[in-house]
């Protein structure tokens, strides 16, 4: 895939000058609170997978990298662009959390406002709005009203807002969430396609969702980086790792009594599994998208 | 197109899809029509004294009576021969002196006419309608001159008394040696020609409401702007997109002023459709502003009058639906950005300083709300000084867009500094 990302009046070819994305120190704190605590990575090509309970401060580094909250300290650059520049932004895809639309805008026109947005020509702007509608299986429904769309529907729309611009770094903010088992299994392909070309940053509390596409973990405690890398198998099980390190702080929000250790995490970690198993065989070759097993289908990612 | 102009295109369309934008512009053209059409729906009645016998008839055909009257008299000048036939037409009326108790216990003296009612009903309807003829000139001298002098003045003492008039305002509003040099090299022309001017006195009448609904719609309609965004999420979409911390801001304002200014075209131009469909304007258009606001100093006809405060209407809402983004854009509240616009509204057309503070009293009579309403141009007060002076509205129609600008800068470096937080 040929793409191209204006930096500074010109063009980098993404295919041979590799963008990095260096975050360089940064926190964030409010008043006495801090949110995120030194942060240093410096992320390339491919799918990285942030970890952490709630309130671990996910949201406000992403939100950082998205230069939509000015970190306290610290310093976030891509491709040598600050996060404040007018080209870093045109190299940023962005699905947030909680993803917002305007409901009485139809599901093309919301696209074709977003890719004016986001500095693409009007042609051009109409040709990628419809390759992306038929991505996420929109197409049927484009002329729509967003405010008449399913929550899994509005999701996918999100999704291709974010791909518009071919970014060279997308950062996805909990995807999966609110989508139906097939559905999710369609994201994952997406973003796995995604990361071929580009830096994907993924935040997600579902484990399998991570341990399926992301080639690299990022696991977040209390605003710090608490692991960083890719997950080998010789350390066990990712999602046993990451229970380990937040279940407590799981069991204190959901005001449960804490299970012994290992009988209740096992039970959480088999039913995600049938899950998982479940969504890789609900998903048909037929869309276009390959349907192969998930190891399979992310091997191709595997540096 | 331009990135620019598509998004523009698209901001107007959030606009325009908004179901408050077109609540308060029918609410804002139906007040302004029951303005124009709601005193035609008053009845008069006439009783005959004689014979007891009522008369209705509606205020339209009062207004078409009052007005073929008054028309008669149009293109003539006030001078010593026209005081001269409407005296002798009132000249069965006496002035009575009688005492009045008003509503805060103060005694007044206060004139009354009345006219003789002579015993042969022939006589009595004659001389009715003698007086009925110059009722429009009675009436506009009267103003000038009081109830006594009316029928005695000439064109001299009529004159004087309107300067003197001016001269009492001039004192009142604090006026500078040099204002008041000024005035004597601007001041209007004597002897003035009579037109009837009921059609352009109520456009001029109605400017003040034109201007204070105009407002509270920027208010309803552009609050929300910024404000919707945050409250949708959205804003985290449009912040980190490419254009979106600086041209979307661009393509907001101007969606925004041209929407605002479209309305204050709109209203203002049904408003004066409306009152020329009802009272028409003729000659009236050409008629010295002094036929309407008898003391105003300034050199300028009805129709200069009425064009000069629609494009001050024009400026100050697009001043207004920049305040009102500006607002949105730091309160992030449609609730609180409406507040602040009625109170902002509400507050310079009610608020009032004494004259004596003169800084502080020209500043207020200089915000949109006081300056786009007729009885300003009561107001000699000037900016200015070393003999270069600007009247409030010359003053107004370089200062609206100044202020807009301004806003629009201090938008942006707010709109700039927008960060995503606290969801």
């Amino acid at each position: 895939m040929k793409k191209k990302t204006m930096v500074q009046g010109g063009y980098i070819n993404s295919q041979h000058i590799p963008v990095e994305l260096c975050i360089d120190n940064i926190s964030k704190k409010y008043q006495n609170k801090t949110v995120v605590d030194h942060v240093s990575l410096k992320l390339r090509t491919g799918v990285y997978g942030l970890l952490g309970a709630n309130g671990a401060g996910k949201t406000t580094l992403m939100r950082m990298i998205c230069g939509i909250l000015r970190p306290s300290e610290g310093r976030i650059t891509l491709a040598g662009q600050p996060e404040t520049c007018e080209a870093y932004r045109s190299m940023l895809g962005y699905l947030p959390q909680d993803f917002g639309y305007y409901p009485d805008f139809t599901g093309r026109e919301f696209l074709l406002y977003m890719a004016a947005l986001k500095g693409l020509p009007k042609l051009r702007a109409r040709q990628k709005s419809e390759e992306l509608l038929e991505l996420v299986g929109l197409t049927g429904q484009a002329g729509k009203k967003i405010k008449t769309y399913s929550g899994g529907m509005k999701q996918r729309l999100g999704i291709a807002q974010a791909l518009l611009n071919d970014p060279c770094l997308l950062v996805l903010d909990e995807p999966t969430a609110g989508l139906d088992p097939k559905e999710r299994v369609r994201f994952r392909d997406l973003i796995a396609q995604a990361g071929q070309s580009s830096i994907v940053l993924l935040s997600t509390h579902i484990v399998s969702d991570v341990e399926h596409i992301a080639d690299s973990i990022l696991m977040m405690k209390e605003g710090r980086l608490i692991y960083q890398g890719k997950w080998e198998e010789s350390r066990g099980d990712l999602e046993t790792f990451y229970l380990e390190q937040f279940g407590d702080e799981t069991e204190r929000r959901d005001g449960e009594e804490k299970p012994p250790r290992g009988q209740g995490w096992q039970r959480q970690k088999s039913s995600r599994e049938a899950l998982t198993v479940e969504t890789d065989r609900e998903y048909s070759p037929g869309n276009g998208t390959g349907g192969e097993d998930t190891e399979a289908e992310t091997g191709g990612r595997q540096k | 197109m331009s990135q620019l102009g598509i998004l523009y295109q698209y901001e107007m369309k959030k606009i325009l899809k908004k179901k408050m934008t077109w609540i308060s512009f029918c609410g804002v053209v139906l007040v302004m029509a029951f303005c124009c059409f709601g005193v035609l729906l008053n009845r008069y009645v006439l009783t005959d004294a004689q014979t007891g016998e009522s008369v209705y008839y509606s205020a339209y055909e009062r207004a078409m009576d009052r007005q073929a009257r008054g028309e008669k008299f149009n293109g003539r000048l006030i001078d010593d021969i026209l005081l001269r036939e409407m005296q002798a037409a009132y000249a069965d009326v006496q002035t009575q002196e009688q005492e009045r108790v008003t509503d805060n216990a103060a005694t007044n003296v206060s004139a009354v006419t009345t006219a003789e009612v002579p015993d042969d009903p022939a006589e009595a309807e004659r001389l009715s309608q003698q007086r009925r003829q110059y009722e429009a000139i009675y009436n506009y001298v009267r103003g000038v001159v009081g109830n006594e002098e009316v029928h005695t003045v000439d064109a001299a003492a009529f004159y004087r008394a309107r300067q003197q008039m001016i001269r009492d305002y001039e004192q009142a509003l604090c006026l500078t040696e040099g204002e008041q040099e000024y005035w004597r090299r601007h001041e209007a022309q004597t002897p003035c020609v009579y037109y009837w001017d009921m059609g352009v006195s109520m456009m001029l009448a109605s400017s003040r409401t034109m201007l204070a609904l105009t407002a509270l719609m920027i208010g309803m309609v552009f609050s929300g702007v910024f404000a919707d965004e945050h409250i949708r999420k959205t804003d985290q979409l449009v912040l980190c997109s490419r254009h979106g911390r600086g041209m979307l801001y661009l393509a907001k304002l101007l969606a925004a002023m041209t929407l605002a200014a479209a309305a204050a075209l709109l209203v203002g131009g049904a408003t004066l459709l409306s009152f020329g469909v009802v009272y028409g304007y003729g000659e009236s258009w050409n008629a010295p502003l002094q036929i309407y606001l008898e003391s105003s100093p300034f050199a300028l006809t009805m129709g200069q009058g009425i064009v000069i405060l629609l494009v001050l209407l024009l400026l100050a809402t697009v001043l207004h639906s920049v305040l009102a983004l500006v607002l949105s854009c730091w309160t992030r509240s449609g609730v609180a950005s409406m507040s602040l616009m009625m109170v902002y509204t509400l507050g310079t057309l009610f608020a009032n300083v004494p004259e004596r503070l003169r800084l502080l009293s020209q500043c207020l009579y200089l915000s949109p709300a006081k300056a786009v309403c007729a009885s300003a141009f009561y107001d000699a007060r000037l900016v200015g000084g070393a003999g270069h002076y600007l009247t409030f509205w010359q003053t107004g129609m370089l200062l609206y867009p100044l202020l807009a600008l301004g806003l629009a800068l201090l938008g942006g470096l707010i709109y700039r500094r927008w960060q995503i937080c606290g969801r």
